[in-house]
């Protein structure tokens, strides 16, 4: 801000303004088109931001639906289910496992968007890109399988490394791998694989990109999609996929009804159907509303200080007040967390352990003091901070996560409320994602508020192994890609490795129940709160018949559930 | 005295309005019951008895972050203010009475500093400082917000030092900064203590826009601070409007309340523009 006498403040609060009611503006007059094209179209939003840059598929900034787990364009062998935790038939019909190799059956018929078949040579032309390029983001796939070979067009055979059997991870990569046509990618040279802006997808999903700007994608729908008779025929004839400025903007658009289906995060979201009265709702009418997929975890670094002691983070842990964080940063759209890394609902609800989770810690601020009065030998200063028998003070301690990220910035608030009130001193510091991002591998930090593998078929396992599996994990000041506190416990690896390779999911859970005791034993990570994969609220003001938790024909999600939601909705009755 | 009754009546409702919204920013913290991030009551809680300002998404006293607020905000206008006003009296005089070379050089360096946008300078000092203290961010503002004041002084010294009693105080062979002290200063006075005054409410805007965007202090509460999570909050589109008003109200009366008093010491001290007499 300039600060020539009178002028320049002035044109800064008009600037703010303004920006507020461009804001309003675009709210008001984004996307529907009104008549016909309105009844056979689905707006969604909130899976992309910002202008469209590429939809490849191999690169890291791939625009909507490419990524996102969405099927519109490119598709997955399987579709992983969030509600059940199976991996559901897509471009494959089944996988068949005999010792360590598993077989891949394709659907009859599979065919790209331009006639030509999709068949196994595709699958292993997909793979195989990793070898063309290394920044590909599956290029890990040779550390776990030691072959894929396609003995006819429609079986695809991965043999297993023996030593490492990994049937979980590989079961991530089925589901999560868009397969792409090897007659078009064949012939983009290998240092592009990435960089390749691939305006014109040639995919096999039932949706093909009919045009793109800075406000939307649009997808016109595939007339001869193959999968028409055996996944459904969907029902939009475009889907289009609004871009907004920011969440004021799109949750206005939302309320109004020009959106269907939005992926925002929308506090106070039941208000909109108590208060006034919206055909809206999301999975469920009470909270927390959606459907956790995963969980914000505080990580704490073991390496150095008081945060080093097991007993103080412990004291930490029980010193959150968890029940506040739900109502409140995450606006009753969570439960409270419970003191364990398993997600209670959905697909890994299986090896939660309630009992063993109870046992954990809660709030409680004085279990927190009487760990470090009678366990630790602290004593209280004069300013409420405890301060250890070799006098150093508990802080304070810097808790860093994103600027921006509102409901993670709102906990770490309350965590620092709660945990200074209780004797351990915590300072929140919001700043730029890159920033806290390197701290974060680099091990210089104090406390982080972070995600950690969300859920998937290999999850929870996944989940336990980035936060405190020590194997392959570079010391402090060294960029380290999982378990950033650097914990170490010297059973970790063996039941890590017991539950990969565990017989049935009893003897899995067991495992995981003895890795999550070590959590709660030595709290070198403390669950916040409860995350939707995907926020879920529709509008049934345009379409109805999407899926909810009293119709949960699949999972409250705009990617992960093929192509269920689209060939299910029907416009509504005018 | 003299001077101050010869201030048109607005000047006195404008000072009377900032002292009194000062006042509750020195007191208010002292008084108040609970600290600014105290987690209080429920989230978006109406004004009411409980709690006279609402409270805002973690359930915090908007009344309290209030007074907190002001607290901030003042603190950081007033070490920008000073800071930027020194800077460019500094400056200013330097270029204005040494002139020549050093002129030359200082004044490039103020139309430079005039050219690059200040709240750019701004968002990258926010944004690559480590830390994000109140003082910090003060030192931030003032070391960008001095160079239309030396530029004025500047112009201002050029024309002081060629009177009489600068050129006799120079050849009984006074120091230089004793001439600059006692011969020129003392005439700049009137126009210092405006700089200061529109130093300060600049200062205490480009704090709300920072903070605003999300770059403010961290840990403590301020008004720009408050504005940003009502916005992130969307507490405009959920209709809680004491979340937003309440910073914006006192932001725009602070600032419009010293614009009121710098205006009304302008009429006095400004020749040109002096009521009731003639101009020039």
């Amino acid at each position: 801000m300039t600060h020539r006498p009178g002028r320049p403040s002035r044109r800064t609060v008009l600037q703010t303004s303004a920006a507020l009611g461009a804001a309003a503006a675009l709210a008001a007059c984004t996307g529907t088109g009104g008549g016909d094209a309105r009844a056979t179209t689905l707006y969604t939003a909130g899976l992309q931001d910002g202008a469209p840059a590429n939809f490849n598929p191999l690169g890291w900034t791939a625009s909507w639906p490419v990524g996102n787990y969405a099927v519109h364009l490119y598709e997955t062998l399987f579709n992983f289910n969030l509600l059940t935790g199976e991996s559901e038939p897509l471009l494959a019909s089944g996988i068949a496992w005999d010792g360590d190799t598993g077989a891949v059956t394709l659907h009859e018929g599979t065919t790209w968007h331009d006639g030509k078949p999709l068949t196994s040579a595709d699958v292993i032309a997909t793979f195989g890109l990793a070898d063309r390029n290394e920044g590909i983001a599956y290029g890990d796939i040779w550390s776990y399988v030691d072959a894929i070979e396609a003995p006819d067009d429609r079986t695809v055979v991965f043999t297993l490394n023996a030593e490492r059997p990994q049937r979980l991870r590989l079961m991530d990569l089925l589901c999560f791998t868009y397969i792409l046509p090897a007659h078009v990618w064949a012939e983009v040279p290998d240092a592009e694989l990435t960089e390749h802006p691939n305006t014109e997808p040639v995919g096999s999903g039932p949706y093909t990109l009919d045009s793109y700007s800075h406000q939307d994608v649009t997808l016109a729908l595939h007339p001869d999609y193959w999968g028409a008779e055996i996944h459904g025929k969907p029902v939009p004839q475009q889907v289009v996929h609004a871009i907004y400025e920011g969440n004021d903007a799109a949750n206005l658009s939302f309320q109004n009804g020009d959106i269907d289906l939005s992926a925002y995060f929308l506090p106070r979201v039941n208000e909109l159907w108590e208060e006034r009265g919206l055909p809206v709702k999301t999975w469920q009418s009470d909270a927390p509303y959606h459907l956790p997929g995963s969980i914000p975890m505080l990580i704490i670094n073991t390496t150095t200080g008081p945060l080093a002691d097991a007993r103080v983070r412990r004291a930490l842990a029980h010193a959150i007040d968890y029940a506040k964080i739900a109502e409140s940063a995450m606006a009753g759209m969570s439960d409270p967390a419970q003191a364990s890394v398993i997600l209670p609902e959905g697909a890994e609800s299986v090896h939660f352990n309630a009992e063993a989770a109870a046992a954990g810690w809660s709030y409680d601020p004085d279990e927190a003091a009487r760990i470090l009065e009678q366990e630790v030998g602290a004593a209280k200063g004069d300013d409420g901070i405890y301060v250890l028998p070799d006098g150093t003070r508990l802080g304070p301690f810097k808790a860093a996560t994103p600027q921006g990220w509102t409901d993670w910035n709102a906990a770490l608030d309350i965590v620092a409320t709660t945990a200074t009130a209780a004797g351990i001193d915590v300072a929140t510091e919001f700043s730029d994602f890159t920033e806290v991002n390197d701290n974060l591998g680099n091990g210089a930090f104090d406390m982080v508020l972070w995600y950690v593998s969300d859920v998937a078929p290999s999850s929870p396992w996944s989940r336990i192994r980035d936060l405190i599996d020590d194997r392959d994990v570079p010391p402090v000041g060294e960029m380290a890609f999982w378990n950033f506190g650097r914990f170490h416990h010297d059973a970790v690896p063996a039941l890590l490795d017991e539950a990969a390779t565990a017989a049935d999911a009893a003897a899995a859970t067991a495992a995981y129940t003895q890795l999550d005791d070590i959590i709660r034993a030595e709290a070198p990570a403390i669950p916040l709160m409860y995350r939707p994969l995907e926020f879920y609220q529709f509008s049934e003001k345009n379409w109805t018949g999407f899926p909810t938790k009293d119709d949960p024909y699949c999972a409250p999600m705009q990617g992960m559930t093929g192509i269920q939601i689209l060939s299910k909705i029907k416009p509504a009755e005018s | 005295m003299k001077a101050l009754k010869a201030l048109p009546p607005r000047f006195h409702t404008a000072a009377a309005v900032f002292l009194l919204i000062a006042a509750a920013g020195l007191i208010g913290p002292l008084a108040a019951p609970a600290g600014p991030g105290d987690l209080l009551g429920p989230s978006f809680r109406p004004p009411g008895a409980d709690f006279l300002l609402g409270t805002d998404h973690l359930g915090r006293s908007v009344g309290i972050q209030l007074v907190h607020g002001i607290r901030t905000s003042l603190y950081i206008g007033l070490l920008a203010g000073i800071a930027g006003t020194v800077l460019g009296v500094l400056i200013g005089t330097l270029a204005g009475y040494r002139g020549g070379l050093a002129d030359e050089i200082l004044m490039g360096l103020t139309n430079i500093m005039i050219t690059v946008p200040a709240i750019i300078v701004l968002l990258l000092l926010s944004i690559s400082l480590d830390t994000r203290s109140v003082t910090v961010m003060g030192a931030c503002i003032g070391a960008v917000s001095w160079p239309w004041t030396a530029r004025a002084v500047r112009s201002q010294i050029a024309s002081l030092r060629q009177r009489e009693h600068v050129d006799i105080a120079r050849l009984s062979g006074s120091r230089t900064w004793r001439i600059i002290a006692v011969e020129l200063l003392p005439y700049m006075m009137s126009y210092i203590v405006m700089a200061f005054v529109i130093q300060l409410y600049g200062a205490i805007l480009a704090e709300a826009a920072l903070s605003l965007l999300g770059l403010g202090p961290s840990g403590t509460a301020s008004l720009g601070v408050m504005l940003h999570w009502a916005i992130a909050w969307e507490s405009i589109r959920g209709g809680q409007w004491w979340v937003f008003l309440t910073p914006t109200v006192f932001i725009t009366a602070i600032t419009f309340s010293l614009l009121l008093v710098q205006s009304s010491l302008d009429t006095v001290f400004n020749p040109r523009l002096r009521a009731g007499k003639a101009a020039r």
